[in-house]
């Protein structure tokens, strides 16, 4: 590649002194929509999302309705994902399901992150006796294996969807706690944040406009690559009985309730497995796109 | 010239994937036992020419012209050849000897590494031998520790002794002493000439160059622009280039530093006339045309006889006076003292090891000063000013701001706030760390004026109007205010650091080696942004390493060294 560009003699100092690089600053939105991958990523979830908003208003079957007469119907006009071992039908399960086990992964990743930003921000910031113990404690739930923990947590509680969402937020917060309270050490030893505490401006206003913007970003990013995980996760734990309890729906649940006729209706496990993949293949598109695109460092 | 040329270059050009035309026809050649160093600021091209001469250049780099080694044209040899070559005929030295190291092998076997990367076996006691030649004391026992246990000149050393193992006919060192302190450069360089070989020596520090290399080339925009004795180069100053380089530099100039205008040119774009001619105060209209052949060692139009267009360019030069150090009325003798250190101590414990940073030191800072302070890396410097700036609280001794109380050994309180009210403001090494990699630069430089003390309400537009002046102030007007400091080059941020700096009106500028991560050029420019901003009632203190520098600037120097500081004015 060689670039030309007309040549002004007259101008050439002027030129010299203005010839430095014009960036357009575009919104974080925009710069993942122009990245490829991103765009595949985003375009997917949103499909998905109108599936499991929108589908459940305008298809008209009642995912909870059994009809005994009618069990594992094959695709076809009727239903067009045909019908599952008590006859109900599998497109508005899979769209309910989908609701439960999106919303609930979010969900659980959005209180486990917050929890563990509030922890990880006031140890790196306070140190002392509270950093001790929040660490300690962050090591010690780390040392187990988030699995396994979670089913002790439901082991105590009992089953059930909520008990579920509160094992995965009591197993998996440690991490994020530990993440912030490393960037927040580095962050308050950095130059920028000296020469503002130097200029007068105090410790509250540089967290929020120096360190917290810092640390939300390195999160988002975690947290989308994180996201299929969790999916995987709530659907693995149903799928072992520990959430959603019959007759409502969740994908893990599906699967594994619909393991037993995988030899004559294998519909009913396709569905809800490719579900699964294509979130956690969504969520992971965009979270690498956004680690390439919040690096402050990256030019566009 | 009827001597063998180890190396040759002729007519070489380098284009990057990036479309960068980084070196844009380079003939020169070092002949045999000679010292030949390349010379020139960031982005000219240097360390490309020294890459490509043992293929080290990125696969998809298109490379056309010639080099030849012992009649080897490198750009035309197989990968076999060129491993032949490299460690056999030719050796190779990285600017930063513990990068260059692993940390987990013993320096003995990365010495030994000359020998097996070639499949042979160690001859008996070579690696002892080829480290005790290089002037290494106990060379039995250092070659049995591990990198980090050494000093970086030291294991330069030892990387040059790996490098010379097979007493090649070249060396080519890229950088090889800017990651070490001044005063081991100069070991380090006659080490590198000890070892008999021809010497491509790549180096942004034409003052150390010219110590020891036998001829210097000097780069500006992918092109030598002057080639010759390093004494008559450093003497004659022919091409303007060279001169302004000269003029920048403390210890080889006369007076403060006096700074380059302009920037060097973007190279993804073609050059119509001479590269420099942009900056160059001595520019005529066949500058802009055509492009100057070199001749005599030099490649400019102002040593070649023409009869047209001789006639001088005017152009509207900035006639903003430049201040000059023995201008500046010296300090009062009886100036009010700003701040203050009484015997202070600090000690930083690492599990059972204690390193004494700062000794029981005592320092007065008075108006209108400016204080050096110089020492090796580690001596304690950045630790003491951080002790007066209230960012520390020190072991043993007093602080004192503005004649009061600031800190105290003991008291974990600061006794002061007036350090947390700009009273100092600090400029650090690195300028691009030292901004927020998040926010527009204009938000950077009104920051200070934000600060709840001030009671300032400014509107956003306020604010913007406000950082553009500052920032037209340090001379960056065309510079976009909404631009992220990864936008910006290294030395444009550092000037962003003194507008935002320059903002907060403090009494004292706390600046910690400001130039030392910048080009000669740019920093000349940064340190009379520093000069201007003295007045009767302010004061800088300035720490560097760089002592030619802090002499032509600075009242008083302070030598520090191990954690104590010693006066000498």
């Amino acid at each position: 590649m060689s670039f030309t560009r007309p040549f002004n003699p007259l101008d050439a100092a002027a030129e010299i002194e203005t010839a430095l690089p014009v960036v357009k600053h575009r919104k974080v939105t925009a710069r993942l929509w122009r990245h490829s991958q991103a765009r595949i990523g985003m375009i997917l979830g949103i499909l998905l999302l109108c599936f499991v908003i929108i589908g459940p208003i305008i298809y008209p079957h009642d995912p909870a309705k059994p009809d005994y007469g009618n069990k594992l119907a094959p695709p076809g006009s009727q239903h067009i994902l045909g019908t599952d071992q008590s006859g109900r039908d599998q497109l508005a399960r899979l769209m309910e399901g989908g609701m439960r086990s999106l919303g609930s992964a979010l969900l659980v990743l959005g209180s486990v992150s917050s929890a563990g930003l509030v922890i990880g921000l006031i140890a790196g910031m306070s140190g002392g006796w509270f950093d001790a113990l929040a660490m300690r404690l962050v090591d010690v739930m780390m040392a187990l294996p988030g699995m396994v923990m979670a089913i002790a947590v439901v082991g105590v509680l009992g089953p059930g969807f909520i008990n579920l969402l509160v094992a995965l937020v009591i197993s998996s917060w440690a991490y994020y706690a530990r993440l912030t309270r490393s960037y927040v050490l580095t962050a308050r030893q950095r130059q920028d944040v000296i020469s503002a505490r130097l200029a007068g401006i105090g410790w509250g206003r540089v967290i929020f406009t120096h360190i917290l913007p810092g640390v939300l970003t390195q999160l988002i990013v975690i947290v989308t690559l994180n996201l299929g995980s969790m999916i995987a996760w709530i659907s693995g734990l149903s799928f072992l009985g520990l959430g959603v309890q019959p007759p409502k729906a969740e994908w893990g649940a599906m699967l594994s309730g619909s393991r037993f006729y995988f030899t004559f209706a294998p519909w009913l496990l396709l569905g809800p497995a490719i579900l699964i993949f294509l979130s956690v293949i969504s969520a992971n598109l965009i979270g690498n796109a956004l680690r390439d695109i919040l690096d402050p460092k990256a030019n566009e | 010239m009827n001597e063998i040329a180890t190396i040759q270059y002729q007519g070489l050009n380098v284009t990057y994937a990036t479309g960068v035309h980084a070196v844009r026809g380079v003939s020169f050649d070092v002949r045999r036992g000679e010292c030949l160093s390349l010379v020139g600021e960031s982005g000219c091209g240097k360390t490309t020419m020294s890459h490509a001469a043992l293929g080290l250049l990125p696969a998809n780099t298109r490379l056309s012209g010639s080099i030849n080694i012992n009649n080897i044209d490198i750009l035309a040899a197989s990968s076999n050849e060129l491993r032949q070559l490299r460690g056999l005929v030719a050796g190779f030295v990285v600017q930063d000897p513990y990068a260059a190291c692993n940390p987990l092998a013993r320096v003995e076997d990365h010495v030994a590494e000359a020998w097996h990367a070639h499949g042979m076996t160690v001859p008996d006691q070579a690696v002892v031998q080829g480290i005790t030649e290089l002037g290494i004391q106990e060379p039995g026992t250092m070659i049995r520790r591990y990198p980090h246990q050494w000093s970086g000149g030291m294991l330069q050393r030892a990387t040059i002794a790996a490098a010379s193992a097979h007493n090649p006919n070249l060396i080519i060192a890229d950088e090889p002493t800017s990651a070490l302190d001044a005063d081991r450069a100069d070991t380090t360089l006659e080490a590198l000439k000890q070892t008999g070989a021809a010497l491509l020596l790549v180096s942004h520090d034409l003052a150390v160059v010219s110590r020891h290399a036998d001829r210097i080339a000097i780069c500006y925009a992918g092109k030598v622009v002057e080639i010759g004795d390093s004494q008559e180069i450093i003497k004659e100053r022919r091409h303007p280039y060279t001169s302004g380089l000269l003029k920048a530099i403390p210890s080889l100039h006369e007076g403060l530093p006096e700074p380059m205008p302009g920037y060097p040119p973007d190279l993804r774009y073609q050059i119509a006339g001479c590269a420099f001619a942009p900056r160059c105060p001595h520019a005529m209209n066949i500058c802009l045309e055509t492009p100057p052949k070199m001749a005599n060692g030099v490649a400019c139009h102002l040593y070649v006889e023409h009869d047209h267009a001789k006639e001088k360019i005017t152009r509207q030069t900035s006639t903003k006076e430049l201040p000059r150090v023995s201008d500046r009325p010296p300090p009062e003798v009886k100036a009010k003292v700003l701040a203050e250190a009484r015997e202070v101590s600090k000690t930083y414990r690492q599990g059972t090891r204690l390193t004494h940073a700062v000794r029981s030191a005592s320092l007065q800072i008075k108006q209108g000063e400016i204080v050096g302070i110089s020492g090796p890396s580690g001596c304690g410097k950045s630790t003491l000013l951080r002790l007066l700036a209230t960012m520390e609280i020190p072991d043993a001794g007093e602080v004192y701001l503005d004649g009061e109380l600031a800190t105290r050994a003991g008291s974990k309180k600061i006794h002061s706030n007036l350090a947390r009210k700009a009273y100092l403001m600090p400029v650090f090494q690195d300028p691009i760390s030292s901004l927020d990699a998040r926010w527009p630069i204009w938000r950077t430089i009104v920051e200070p004026l934000t600060a709840p003390h001030r009671k300032n309400q400014l509107s956003k537009e306020q604010s913007r109007q406000i950082a553009y002046d500052l920032l037209k102030g340090v001379g960056l007007e065309n510079v976009d205010i909404e631009a992220r400091p990864a936008e910006l080059s290294v030395g444009q941020c550092q000037r962003v650091a003194i507008a935002r700096v320059l903002a907060a009106k403090p009494k004292i500028i706390i600046a910690d080696e400001p130039t030392s991560a910048l080009d000669v050029s740019v920093s000349a420019s940064i340190l009379h942004l520093l000069v201007e901003f003295i007045e009767q009632e302010r004061a800088i203190v300035i720490v560097s390493h760089d002592r030619p520098m802090l002499n032509v600037l600075c009242d008083r120097v302070l030598e520090m060294y191990d954690g104590l500081l010693v006066s000498n004015s």
